[in-house]
């Protein structure tokens, strides 16, 4: 029973993690049709730049933490939307998809050659003295996670139910022509909703440098483990997006635990191969005319 | 007319036949290997470039010919023994998961591939008894028919070519024929394309598991060229290069997968000098292509063709009319 | 207006094929770099190419060997088989009078071949067994393989350690399976086994299943071997669970692994082939210099690359002549000394498989730095040094 309730808590710690980065997901997918193939990245790229800020030119780490918000949602937020998606949009699904697989690659292996091949230490942010609740333990560090992951998404369905923008970006979700022609600023709300992407993955950066550590190519990882938990929880809803990570992380550790270690990974893909054949809206979506 | 495309034809043939004897080693490889991606990228094209279906799994439905003649040859099946049931696994896989093709929609279709290439990587690596696991299978034999043997590197080219020239005369046929049409009516508009009375079922499961069966030539024709084969050799890495090769060359258009295989292989040559900077310049070169010339190199292709015959021969004589555009529709 | 098109693919075709061979140079020797600078093996890679060029560079501050200078040319395999055997083709057609490289195993295997064809004998810094049981006379190996190497890691563990219950984490590669199977052999040699034996994806964040899993086997002993980086985040994840496991490996003490891992690293032990804070003095300065050269300290793979370059050097020395047949056959069966050739830093005993015998360390994680506890000395011997020319 310890073991359970012990994997549980690693489960969810992680599976908050891949919810953060799944986000960005959904918010792209629904304003502007774009699969981010560099998600992963866009995660990396922010993690470095802490390191950059916080070790390297040794800021306070509040300044540290704003630098690295204000550079990467101006880089991957405006920049990316201003050269890669303010072109592509208009050509469909494929060519942004090739060219964000193109991006990933770019930011993947400049890191790789102009920084380090190798991997850098984060300081843990939150304390990792153990906390004992009977036998399990648990650490301040993916207590934070959770809820910081919780927290995030909560405030986000709120806006997006509540505030102007948000109702903008649900027209756009649904048609963005007739979003068009209702006076929304399609153009402008994409970019709006990159930079949007481009804070919460630099959020989810810093939650997750010191547990996968600072290295050129843990963005594959975490990008794909996004991917499953966006299209499980559901792509056309944020709410989907907390589901879907905590599910993808809980059962990878069981699965790892109680079935098989070898195949691991396959658990989670087998659960996102039989929601898109039984229920392609993502098990807390809804289902959308186009589908 | 006729005349100077029978002329090309033979131009090119004579050129691919002869050159070989000439070539050392080194470039008798990338020659072979060239063709085998060849294979591999009109597979793919038929898939996506021309009924406009995305998949990730291209590294997985190789494996299967791969794995194929590594396994089986040992156990003295004919090396043709060997790629018969690599292409029938990956063809009938592939009715498998074009399934799903009729479902969902292309983004959902790449994700369902994307998984189905990690699983069939895990099951390679897992299922050791069969495939030696993480550890692959090397030594692995060239095909031989009785006393004529292609083992050397130069003979086993002329075999890879003669795959290579069944592979693309079979997917001109298929393309010219009714099958290519219906692709691309599909293609172009799915709710036309049933109102005129396509069955979109059938064209778009055949459509994938063709694609996917070509893969299993290529992928058979692969493992002996290397001779060792392991699983982290079908990564999606891999598919993704395949991918890309395709958009490089030029969806939906038949010299595309010419174009990209001839380019993957080719430009870490001419990169050669940039050392670790290969894959920053080839990614740059990516987005900057999918910003330009969204078309791929074909384009750049048509271009030159343009150009000479403009300046060569009367103006009579138009350019050639441009083909449909091989990009996916907006949603 | 066909015409010319059919001319643009015949010209086009031509290109392609065509190429130009670039002219030897008659006076300095050169040697191939093969190896892995982009790609998911750059870390590897770049170690091994700077391995290399320190060695080239000392050598030839020496006067070369034989009195002719070195020169090297770089050879990138993408970290990826298929292309590694393109370029190992390229870098024989550029006749190198030897090959340093692959690193990856699974290149390795793929490209060995086409350099015994050739003629040109290969140092590669693979440790798998694999390489050694193709029978390929022309392949050596800088470290020994995971077969020594374990033979000796088991010896530390079950002896000096008197470790009875053990827990085994690897990384299911086939690194990771290679260094399994000769763990469970020798273990099973001395009539023991594992209590747990699990395996670990590459790139696998969180190791909590695995980690209950020891613990629930009552393992006093952990071996564990992945890479560094998964290394460092399962060391992090086994000190916040507190497990009573006294973490043991090989690679699991190599600095890249201790950089990232930070305190969680310390009271780790390891049999390491080679290391920058080894008490032989040689390989102090080597890896001192390295640090001052390229920034970083050098792993074993840097150590290895260095080795390998000197160990091309004593055979050919030995030989007499640069004849690459001969300094294939004195590479096989013959020991060679440090004292003889500094620059091999340690005894090295080369068998006819082309693996090697070589002293080790046992080193312990202290203050983020490894120690060296303990000099372990070949595995086989004594050997014998022979004549060549």
């Amino acid at each position: 029973m310890t073991d359970v309730l012990q994997l549980f808590v690693a489960g969810v710690s992680i599976g908050a993690i891949y919810a953060m980065a799944a986000i960005g997901f959904v918010l792209l997918w629904q304003t502007s049709n774009t699969i981010n193939f560099a998600q992963g990245e866009f995660v990396v790229l922010p993690a470095f730049l802490m390191v950059l800020f916080w070790t390297v030119f040794r800021l306070p780490f509040a300044a540290a933490l704003l630098a690295t918000l204000v550079v990467s949602t101006l880089l991957l937020g405006l920049l990316v939307k201003a050269v890669l998606v303010e072109r592509l949009l208009k050509m469909g699904v494929l060519p942004l998809v090739i060219a964000t697989i193109g991006l990933s690659m770019l930011i993947r292996y400049s890191l790789q050659q102009f920084w380090t091949p190798l991997a850098l230490p984060f300081p843990a942010l939150f304390s990792r003295a153990p906390i004992r609740v009977g036998e399990v333990i648990f650490t301040r560090e993916e207590l934070m996670n959770v809820l910081f992951a919780a927290l995030v998404i909560g405030a986000l369905q709120l806006a997006i139910r509540r505030t102007k923008l948000g109702w903008a970006m649900q027209a756009v979700a649904q048609n963005r022509n007739l979003a068009a022609v209702l006076g929304i600023n399609v153009s402008r709300l994409v970019g709006l909703t990159f930079m949007l992407n481009a804070a919460l993955t630099a959020v989810a950066a810093i939650l997750v440098a010191p547990v996968y550590l600072v290295k050129y190519d843990i963005g594959i990882g975490i990008g794909l483990k996004a991917f499953y938990a966006a299209i499980i929880g559901g792509f056309n809803q944020i709410r989907g997006a907390l589901l879907g990570g905590l599910l993808v992380g809980l059962v990878e550790t069981y699965s790892a635990a109680y079935i098989s270690n070898q195949f691991r990974d396959a658990f989670a893909l087998i659960m996102l191969i039989g929601v898109l054949l039984l229920k392609p809206e993502g098990l807390w979506g809804i289902k959308e005319e186009w589908m | 007319m006729r005349g100077w495309r029978a002329l090309g034809l033979l131009g090119g043939g004579a050129i691919l036949l002869l050159f070989p004897l000439f070539l050392e080693q080194y470039k008798l490889y990338l020659a072979s290997l060239t063709l085998v991606y060849l294979i591999l990228a009109i597979g793919l094209n038929l898939t996506l470039g021309y009924a406009g279906q995305i998949s990730l799994a291209h590294a997985g439905f190789m494996s299967f010919g791969s794995y194929a003649v590594a396994i089986l040859g040992p156990l003295g099946v004919p090396f043709e023994g060997g790629i018969i049931v690599g292409t029938a696994i990956a063809f009938l896989w592939g009715l498998v998961l074009g399934f799903p093709a009729l479902k969902v929609k292309h983004h959902y279709l790449a994700m369902v591939t994307l998984g189905f290439n990690i699983i069939v990587f895990l099951v390679l690596r897992n299922w050791e008894s069969l495939t030696g696991g993480s550890f692959g299978i090397s030594g692995i034999g060239r095909p031989h028919w009785g006393p004529l043997r292609f083992l050397s590197d130069r003979a086993y080219y002329y075999y890879i070519l003669g795959w290579a020239t069944l592979v693309v005369a079979s997917a001109y046929w298929i393309l010219h024929s009714r099958w290519g049409r219906a692709f691309r009516a599909i293609r172009e508009n799915e709710m036309r394309a049933e109102v005129v009375g396509v069955s979109l079922r059938n064209y778009k499961l055949m459509a994938f598991a063709i694609g996917s069966a070509y893969a299993g030539i290529g992928g058979a024709l692969f493992a002996p060229l290397l001779t060792y084969i392991d699983p982290g050799a079908f990564t999606l890495d891999r598919s993704i290069q395949f991918l890309m090769m395709v958009v490089m060359g030029g969806l939906g258009r038949f010299e595309g997968p010419f174009i990209g295989a001839v380019v993957v292989t080719l430009l870490p040559e001419l990169l050669r000098a940039s050392e670790g900077f290969y894959l920053i310049i080839f990614s740059l070169a990516v987005i900057l292509m999918m910003l330009f010339m969204p078309k791929g190199l074909v384009a750049a292709w048509d271009w030159m063709v343009c150009r000479l015959t403009r300046r060569t021969v009367s103006p009579a004589h138009p350019p050639p009319p441009p083909e449909p555009a091989a990009v996916l529709e907006p949603e | 207006m066909r015409r010319q098109r059919i001319l643009l693919v015949l010209a086009v075709a031509l290109v392609a094929v065509a190429g130009m061979v670039l002219p030897a140079s008659a006076q300095n020797v050169k040697l191939a770099i093969v190896a892995e600078i982009t790609g998911g093996g750059a870390p590897v890679g770049a170690m091994w190419r700077d391995g290399v060029s320190l060695a080239v560079e000392d050598i030839n501050k020496k006067g070369g060997i034989l009195g002719r200078r070195l020169e090297t040319f770089l050879m990138d395999t993408q970290s990826d088989p298929p292309t590694s055997v393109a370029v190992m083709r390229r870098a024989i057609n550029e006749h190198p009078f030897a090959i340093l490289g692959t690193v990856y195993s699974s290149s390795t295997v793929a490209n060995m071949d086409i350099a015994r064809q050739a003629g040109v004998p290969q140092i590669t810094g693979s440790e798998s067994v694999l390489i050694t049981q193709k029978g390929n006379p022309n392949i050596f190996l800088t470290s020994f393989t995971q077969q020594i190497g374990f033979a000796k890691l088991v010896r530390w563990v079950a002896e000096d350690l008197k470790a009875e219950k053990i827990a085994l984490i690897y990384v299911n590669n086939a690194f990771g399976r290679g260094g399994r199977e000769m763990f469970l052999k020798f273990l099973k040699d001395r009539g023991k086994s594992v209590v747990a034996d699990l395996s670990t994806e590459p790139q696998q964040a969180d190791f909590t299943a695995e980690l209950t899993r020891v613990r629930a086997s009552g393992a006093t002993h952990l071996m564990i071997y992945s890479h560094e980086e998964e290394n460092a985040r399962l060391m992090i994840q086994l000190r916040k669970l507190g497990l009573a496991v006294e973490p043991v490996g090989d690679n699991l003490c190599a600095q890249t692994t201790i950089d990232p891992g930070g305190e969680a690293m310390n009271g780790a032990k390891c049999h390491v082939p080679m290391t920058a804070a080894s008490p032989v003095p040689s390989m102090l300065d080597v890896g001192r210099r390295f640090q001052e050269k390229y920034g970083r300290v050098p792993d074993h793979n840097g150590f290895k690359a260095y080795i390998g370059t000197h160990m091309v050097k004593a055979a050919v020395e030995r030989v007499g002549a640069f004849d690459q047949a001969k300094v294939r056959d004195c590479l096989h069966n013959n020991l060679f000394t440090a004292a003889e050739e500094p620059g091999l830093l340690m005894d090295v005993y080369v068998d006819d498989k082309g693996d090697t015998d070589r002293g080790s360390f046992i080193v312990q994680v202290k203050n983020r730095k490894s120690e060296v506890i303990k000099v372990v000395g070949m595995l086989g011997g004594p050997y014998t040094k022979r004549a060549c020319r």
